[in-house]
């Protein structure tokens, strides 16, 4: 019984750790991940270095075929936009294999891309390397580092996917006020329903 | 000759006539009896605590929750084997939640769906905030679906799998819990 209980509890720690071992808040940006040169919408390959900003940088894993990506989309856009202009660099990225949703692919991010008017670089993570480091398991998923490239933040941008009208914490831009003005994050990290990213062969 | 085009001729007037109201007919019977079936399963709210408390007060040995949505298809492909487990197990004691994290406006299709695949209730939807939500069934579940949860009969989480699942790997987990229903 008690061997059984043993087994029961080592099985489901494995279990545990294998499926959320990810970037934790305080932890620098990974070397790993922020030299991978990527493709961007407009053909340069752009990596998360080349677009640090000088009070921070935001990373945004997303998509275009998932539902909540799509709800929130214009969101993202507003919120990623309105952070460029704060100093924040923003970078946002598709780590999907388009094998499995064909939308996924550097033209879906092209027109996703026009559709929503973002101003920061939508790039594709083209052996899923970036979200494996990262331990991005879905979208859309958020990651704020601060100006020393510490993570500050990682979640959801807003509470409610559904309805935008019925937002009532929008934690990413919590997040980069707080950022901006030296203050800790309220809330530092969040949980969401999201597509889990289908990583591409490595 | 043109007898035999005159009664081809009869044949093409008459024959749509004749068919196409009992296909019709035929059809709107079909449609409505669907409709019933659609309109039969239940689908009930769920907040994070209710849900809770739904999974401790529930009389099982075994409680199994899988979150999933109309429009994830790895949570379609494995819905097929979790509604034969659901049926094979019914008698011993394990239980099976179906929690939906579909939008509200996708309801019709969230009953379509559990219909098509002969789910047996209860049948969920979430509500309220994500974060308690994902909070409560596991701290470490990044929230992608599907997730399904197994609780034992005091409601402690036991097992808990992200993304799609094998037979072995749904089976395991249960089994597990079924010879030892009794956290202690």
């Amino acid at each position: 019984m008690k061997r059984l209980l043993f087994a029961a509890v080592v099985f489901f720690s494995a279990m545990t750790v294998t499926a959320y071992a990810d970037l934790s808040l305080g932890d620098p940006l990974p070397n790993n991940a922020a030299g991978v040169k990527m493709k961007n919408v407009d053909g340069r390959m752009v990596s998360i270095n080349d677009t640090k900003g000088e009070n921070g940088t935001l990373v945004i894993f997303s998509c275009n075929h998932c539902p909540w990506t799509n709800a929130w989309k214009h969101r993202i856009a507003f919120n990623g936009n309105w952070a460029l202009g704060k100093g924040i660099g923003v970078l946002m990225i598709n780590s999907n294999d388009p094998s499995q949703f064909p939308e996924d692919d550097f033209d879906g991010n092209v027109q996703r891309a026009k559709d929503t008017a973002i101003q920061f670089p939508y790039v594709v993570d083209s052996a899923s390397k970036v979200a494996r480091v990262f331990g991005a398991k879905k979208t859309p998923e958020f990651f704020l580092f601060d100006d020393e490239g510490k993570l500050v933040y990682k979640g959801v941008l807003d509470d409610n996917a559904d309805d935008q009208n019925a937002v009532k914490r929008r934690y990413v831009e919590e997040a980069v006020k707080a950022v901006i003005s030296g203050q800790p994050v309220a809330t530092p990290e969040t949980r969401s329903i999201g597509c889990s990213i289908k990583y591409r062969d490595e | 000759m043109k007898r035999d085009f005159f009664h081809l001729g009869l044949v093409m007037v008459v024959l749509p006539l004749v068919l196409v109201p009992a296909a019709s007919g035929c059809s709107r019977s079909r449609k409505a009896a669907k409709q019933e079936a659609v309109q039969a399963v239940q689908v009930t709210p769920v907040t994070a605590e209710a849900l809770t408390r739904l999974i401790r007060q529930t009389q099982a040995s075994v409680v199994a929750v899988n979150v999933w949505a109309t429009w994830c298809a790895p949570c379609a492909e494995e819905f097929p084997q979790l509604v034969w487990f659901q049926k094979q197990y019914r008698d011993v004691g394990v239980k099976f939640f179906f929690v939906s994290t579909d939008f509200e406006s996708n309801l019709p299709a969230v009953r379509e769906f559990l219909t098509r695949q002969k789910a047996q209730g209860p049948a969920y939807l979430k509500a309220g905030p994500d974060d308690e939500f994902v909070r409560a069934l596991s701290p470490s579940w990044s929230g992608a679906i599907p997730a399904t949860f197994v609780f034992d009969s005091k409601g402690i989480l036991r097992h808990f799998h992200e993304g799609k699942m094998s037979e072995k790997q749904l089976s395991d987990m249960i089994l597990d819990v079924l010879k030892d229903p009794v956290s202690s």
